[in-house]
């Protein structure tokens, strides 16, 4: 047959078209994430859901929380022991782990990790930086690590999974100019975990590949199927990464799809949702130093006037649980007693006559910080702004970004009047919620945004933070949620149902809070 | 033409440091401290301030810039705040991936709206013009998300035929080309496999792209060679026997695209500020996604040198137009 | 008596507009023998450029020939296809010159390149034949430099041998015909001159036929054979130049010729304005300005009548039986 231009053209395009078959079908083996990846690849400069979400499968810490709700189980620890007045720990090491290189793990690379996380002073150092001093982290044998606190931190332990133990050695051997290594890590991985970055497969935010570390110190045997190989490509579109679960090139979304995409995932027979009660609770702030809201009246006409049950049954479709105080509800040092606020709009009203015989101008029109992003922050203040409009009450919406927002909480004069936020699980303790959101002493930092200031709840607060037996910080906190709950500093919509688009090809999913069910190493892999 | 190449090229210097103080005074105008989004979640005031310090920004605007210019004059465009990278490095690693995109987009408009807006133009009046001008109004009013998301649902989803996203398969290595172009890069190292999958791939991100391009091209097309249409050596040329194809797609074409090749010129920035969407839909790891990431985390660094990088692509364009009408148009190489 | 190279018979030509019907050849009629040069004269507006596109079958869009032939050596081009037009006698064996040598070349192509296209679809041998002879023609018709003119751009010579590279064109493919829509308006009188001389002597040399378009009585007195006065889309006379000029017959001619004496004057001795072809009477449509028009012109339908050898006249004084006669 004589191939004209036209003919070879013809077929050109016939197996450009021919070939997909495969285009959706999976490689044997990998497993193809669209879940973001961290900003840099140095947990020690990141902490963050993203960040989690790698640093969980290449990095180990001395303790990792488990399950949900979630349980802390020694790791690279075997245990540890503390003193009676809680300044002093000391933690001992598993013996044999090893390194991606082959090098040993040994104290020494937990001190060097634990230095270096202060010194670099990024978000993971915030929980240790107002109680240990870098030389105070020790190592008196290979296998022992000691920690002197500078004064007794209940939520120490809890704080003890954020720091990933990196190979010293390695980071040490490309530091530059004092940096510790920082520019160098960002785009490389010195870890022990169960899963290795290759080198050279990063595109920062776009892509990243790991493959199964065969030598990982827990040891495979309790999985017979484990992913070999893992491609991170994040999907900035929801909908792009559910259209890929759908035709098999994506295995893995992000934990945080959109309700009105469960149904059509779960009908599929290719995907399925993963949902899991988490510990990750949606607030609704309010400037508690400025008018309107500095009027505790008002503040609860604000509460009453949020739809919770509609927002959450309407707009979430029901995956949401309602949790009416700043701590998540399975956490312990939450209140059984305290009621919260309910949608009703006739105590609403009253609240607001209330506030208006305080002298409070309730015409003043009021503005609500929403993430651009973040379509459901929207939807909560559309929902909140029908309402409060039919009491009377201005609600202007204003369209903003995270970094502009963090920005403005570092005084009470930049804060917006109101803005909308998750607070996830960074260390299980009620520290993380209702300790760094309402001890005055964070003010300025975004988890304070509502400028919150009671004496009481300061010493409360203060007096758990010195104790480490669960048992006697737990009444401290349950007071001190009370107490800020009765002021109405805040308006607590949800705890959130994490959901996760997984493909079928994938089982043995578990869930824990902390990491968001990211830790990819009890996951089997059929195909 | 080489002195006129020259002086355009030196006229371009003055006009990016122009727009390099806009744009530094922009960026500090917005309230987004880098500083604390540097700083994380959790981070405590005296952090930030730390933090402040380390980069530089507790210092007067007119200093941040001019240290800012001295490292641009070697180079060094600084580190991304977030990835921790210099900016260079990342954006050497992404700008092939969006060349590579907008130079198919930009091929799919001129390849398929020349020889449209000719065929329209040849045809006045009667129905393949009707037809191209309706069309050509519904590619500059379609929205490039919403055309995205059909092609993505017929040929990824219903059909099958052409991948979802990204810019290479899941399972596959890049190629360690030294160019940093996927398709070129496979085929240095001959890999065809890999050529094949990564054209797969940039189909429906070229053609999501090009669609505006493809009606401007078409319309302004069709308008030039109308207007040649009634020029005297036309009739010359068609009284002299001229055969009727190479008369339309080589004589009367070549005066009528004088308006076309301005056009391309400025689609080129078009092209660009389309791939911010297009990127971001089809998850293509060029300077579009990189540029929102940018912008969403006030990483001021990243926002100046991507903008000096379009304004220095827009002056190359530029000058390049310019050549390009000199070449077409002896007339204008008299002058120069 | 040999075949006429070209004869034109009661040729109409129409063009639909958006204002109606405009009947803008209404009777053409005249004949040229090979070898001479035939003036077809008339005032601006009267038909002549749509009487070289009809020859050419190059009309507008819109225009419909409603009559008549226009044969060539023998053949009516009317009947040929486009695509016969193209292959077999446009550039071929019919060429043309422009009115306008500043408009008429390509402004982005070399003259070389233009002109030897046309060469290389009409004739045989090789690229390089072909630019040998070109090269022998501009010599011929007097271009400096000739070897570099090919690979210049139009804008880079004068008007004057612009005209003379266009010349060299409709010649390059050895024509049996040339049709100039007015070759000289565009030029000075000195160069107009010169350009006129070059014709006269190329067709003496080559023994092509000519047909000359133009509104100047002048030139036609210096340059043609044959004439056939135009009025309004009417041949109203036609006869050897000499015995027109001489002695015209038609009052149309004979008021061109009164007023003539100052060439750049043209028609305005006559009375009234030349009807737009929209709006043009019945009949002769010399009528209504003619100081010798009788009651039976608006009805009289065009017919050229023979007076002396070789020579005709369109009008009701000529025709056999007077109109008054009968009235
Ligand atoms: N494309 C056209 N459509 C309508 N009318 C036309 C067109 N071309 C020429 N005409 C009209 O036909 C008449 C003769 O024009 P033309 O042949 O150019 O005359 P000349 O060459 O003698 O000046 C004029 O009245 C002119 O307006
Ligand atoms: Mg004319």
């Amino acid at each position: 047959m004589e191939l004209t231009r036209r003919n070879y053209a013809a077929l050109t395009l016939a197996t450009l078209i021919a070939a997909p078959a495969r285009a959706g079908a999976a490689t044997p083996g990998l497993m193809v994430r669209s879940d973001g990846q961290p900003q840099n690849l140095d947990p020690h400069q990141i902490f963050d859901v993203p960040m989690m979400g790698y640093a969980l499968n290449t990095y180990d810490g001395l303790y990792r929380y488990q399950n949900n709700p979630p349980v802390l189980e020694p790791w690279l620890a075997t245990g540890h022991a503390s003193s009676e007045d809680g300044l002093d720990w000391e933690f001992k090491l598993r013996p044999g782990v090893t390194f991606h290189d082959g090098s040993p793990l040994t104290a020494a690379d937990v001190v060097y990790s634990f230095q270096r996380v202060l010194a670099l002073n990024k978000a993971p150092a915030s929980a240790f930086l107002p109680i240990l001093k870098p030389g105070n982290v020790t190592a008196p044998d290979p296998l022992t690590v000691r920690f002197r606190l500078d004064r007794p931190y209940g939520p120490f332990l809890a704080a003890i999974p954020i720091v990933a133990i990196v190979n010293a050695k390695l980071v040490q051997a490309n530091e530059k100019g004092g940096d510790h290594g920082a520019a160098w890590l960002a785009s490389n991985e010195a870890g022990s975990g169960a899963y290795s970055f290759v080198p050279g497969t990063l595109t920062p935010n776009e892509r990243l590949g790991m493959q199964r570390f065969e030598g990982h110190f827990w040891g495979w045997s309790d999985n017979p199927s484990p992913v070999a190989r893992v491609a991170m490509r994040t999907a900035r579109e929801t909908s792009t990464g559910v259209l890929g679960l759908m035709n098999g090139s994506i295995d893995w979304t992000d934990s945080y799809l959109p309700t009105d995409q469960v149904e059509q995932i779960q009908s599929s027979r290719v995907a399925r949702v993963e949902r899991h009660s988490s510990l990750r609770t949606f607030v609704i702030r309010m400037n508690n130093a400025r008018a309107p809201f500095n009027n505790l009246n008002f503040r609860k006409a604000m509460a009453h006037a949020f739809n919770y049950d509609g927002f959450i049954k309407e707009i979430l479709k029901g995956y949401a649980d309602r949790n009416a105080g700043p701590m998540p509800n399975p956490l312990w040092g939450v209140p059984k007693d305290a009621a919260g606020y309910d949608y009703d709009l006739g105590k609403a009203r009253n609240f607001l006559r209330a506030a208006q015989a305080d002298g409070v101008n309730i015409r003043q029109p009021i503005r609500i910080h929403i993430q651009s992003q973040l379509e459901q922050t929207n939807q909560a203040a559309q929902l909140f702004q029908s309402d409060l409009q039919s009491i009377g009450v201005n609600l202007r919406i204003v369209t903003d970004t995270w970094a502009n927002i963090v920005t403005s909480t570092g005084s009470a004069e930049t804060s917006p009047d109101m803005w909308i936020h998750w607070v996830s699980t960074y260390f299980v303790d009620p520290e993380n919620w209702v300790g760094q959101m309402y001890d005055s002493q964070f003010h300025g930092t975004w988890k304070a945004s509502s400028w919150y200031k009671n004496p009481e709840v300061d010493a409360l607060l203060g007096r758990a933070r010195g104790l480490v037996k669960q048992a006697e910080r737990a009444p401290l906190y349950e007071e001190a949620t009370r107490r800020v709950m009765a002021d109405c500093a805040d308006i607590w919509v949800y705890n959130t149902v994490e959901l996760r688009g997984v493909s079928n090809r994938l089982s043995g999913y578990r869930f824990c809070p902390a990491g968001g069910g990211s830790e990819l190493r009890w996951l089997q892999l059929k195909g | 033409m080489a002195g006129f190449v020259l002086r355009r090229v030196l006229l371009v210097l003055p006009s990016l440091l122009g727009l390099l103080i806009v744009c530094f005074l922009l960026i500090r105008m917005v309230p987004a401290d880098p500083a604390v989004a540097l700083a994380g979640d959790n981070a405590t005031p005296a952090q930030i301030e730390a933090i402040r310090r380390s980069y530089g920004l507790d210092q007067p605007i007119h200093v941040q810039f001019l240290r800012y210019l001295e490292g641009v004059a070697r180079l060094d465009f600084g580190q991304s705040q977030f990835s921790s990278r210099p900016v260079a490095e990342d954006i050497a690693q992404r700008l092939p991936a969006t060349l590579e995109l907008t130079m198919a987009a930009l091929l799919i408009s001129v390849g398929l709206g020349v020889p449209l807006g000719v065929l329209a133009a040849v045809n006045h009046n009667r129905w393949p013009d009707f037809v191209l001008r309706v069309v050509s109004v519904a590619g500059v009013a379609i929205a490039a998300f919403w055309l995205a998301i059909m092609l993505q649902m017929l040929f990824a989803m219903q059909l099958g035929w052409l991948p979802l996203r990204g810019q290479l398969s899941a399972g596959l290595t890049p190629p360690p080309g030294p160019t940093g172009f996927l398709l070129l890069d496979s085929l240095l190292v001959g890999r065809f496999d890999l050529f094949a999958d990564a054209l797969r791939h940039l189909v429906l991100p070229a053609v999501t792209l090009s669609l505006g391009g493809l009606a401007t091209i078409t319309r302004f097309t069709r308008a030039g060679v109308l207007d040649t249409l009634q020029k005297d050596f036309v009739f010359y040329e068609r009284a002299s026997g001229y055969a009727p194809r190479r008369l339309v797609w080589i004589y009367v074409l070549r005066n009528s695209v004088a308006a076309t090749v301005t056009q391309i010129g400025l689609l080129f920035g078009g092209l660009i500020a389309g791939a911010v969407v297009v990127e971001s839909i089809y998850d293509w790891p060029g300077i579009g996604s990189y540029t929102v990431q940018a912008i969403l985390t006030a990483d001021s660094k990243v926002m100046l040198a991507v903008t000096l990088l379009v304004g220095l692509i827009y002056a190359v364009v530029n000058i390049l137009t310019d050549v390009a009408h000199a070449l077409i148009d002896p007339r204008l190489r008299d002058r120069a | 008596m040999a075949m006429p190279v070209l004869e034109v018979e009661a040729l109409r030509v129409a063009i639909r507009g958006d204002e109606g019907m405009a009947r803008i050849l209404d009777h053409i009629a005249f004949r040229l023998e090979t070898g001479r040069i035939l003036g077809v004269v008339g005032e601006s507006g009267c038909g002549k450029s749509t009487l070289i596109r009809t020859i050419l079958g190059i009309l507008p869009r819109g225009a419909q020939v409603g009559g008549g032939r226009v044969m060539f050596e023998g053949e009516d081009l009317l009947a040929f296809s486009e695509a016969e037009l193209n292959r077999q006698v446009r550039g071929s064996r019919i060429s043309f010159i422009p009115q306008d040598p500043y408009l008429a070349l390509n402004p982005v192509f070399t003259v070389g390149a233009q002109l030897l296209e046309t060469m290389r679809r009409h004739r045989h041998g090789t690229r390089q034949d072909h630019r040998a002879e070109l090269v022998r023609l501009l010599r011929r018709v007097q271009l400096p430099d000739a070897e570099a003119a090919l690979d210049r751009y139009p804008h880079q010579f004068s008007g004057g041998q612009r005209q003379r590279l266009l010349i060299a064109a409709a010649l390059a493919c050895a024509p049996r015909l040339v049709v100039a829509d007015e070759p000289t308006t565009a030029l000075d009188v000195t160069t107009q001159q010169q350009i006129l001389l070059l014709l006269r002597e190329l067709v003496e040399e080559t023994g092509v036929s000519m047909l000359f378009v133009t509104h100047d009585l002048g030139v036609v007195a210096e340059l043609c054979d044959d004439l056939c006065v135009i009025y309004a889309g009417q041949s109203v006379e036609t006869g050897l130049a000499r015995a027109v000029l001489g002695s015209p017959m038609h009052p149309y001619t004979r008021a061109l010729l009164a007023c003539h004496p100052d060439r750049s004057e043209g028609f305005v001795g006559i009375p009234g304005a030349v009807p737009s072809p929209l709006r043009a009477p019945p009949g002769c449509r010399f009528a209504p300005r003619c100081p010798e028009a009788r009651q039976g012109c608006p009805a009289r339908a065009p017919q050229p009548r023979a007076a002396a050898s070789g020579r005709a006249v369109d009008c009701i004084l000529y025709d056999p039986v007077p109109v008054e006669a009968v009235s």
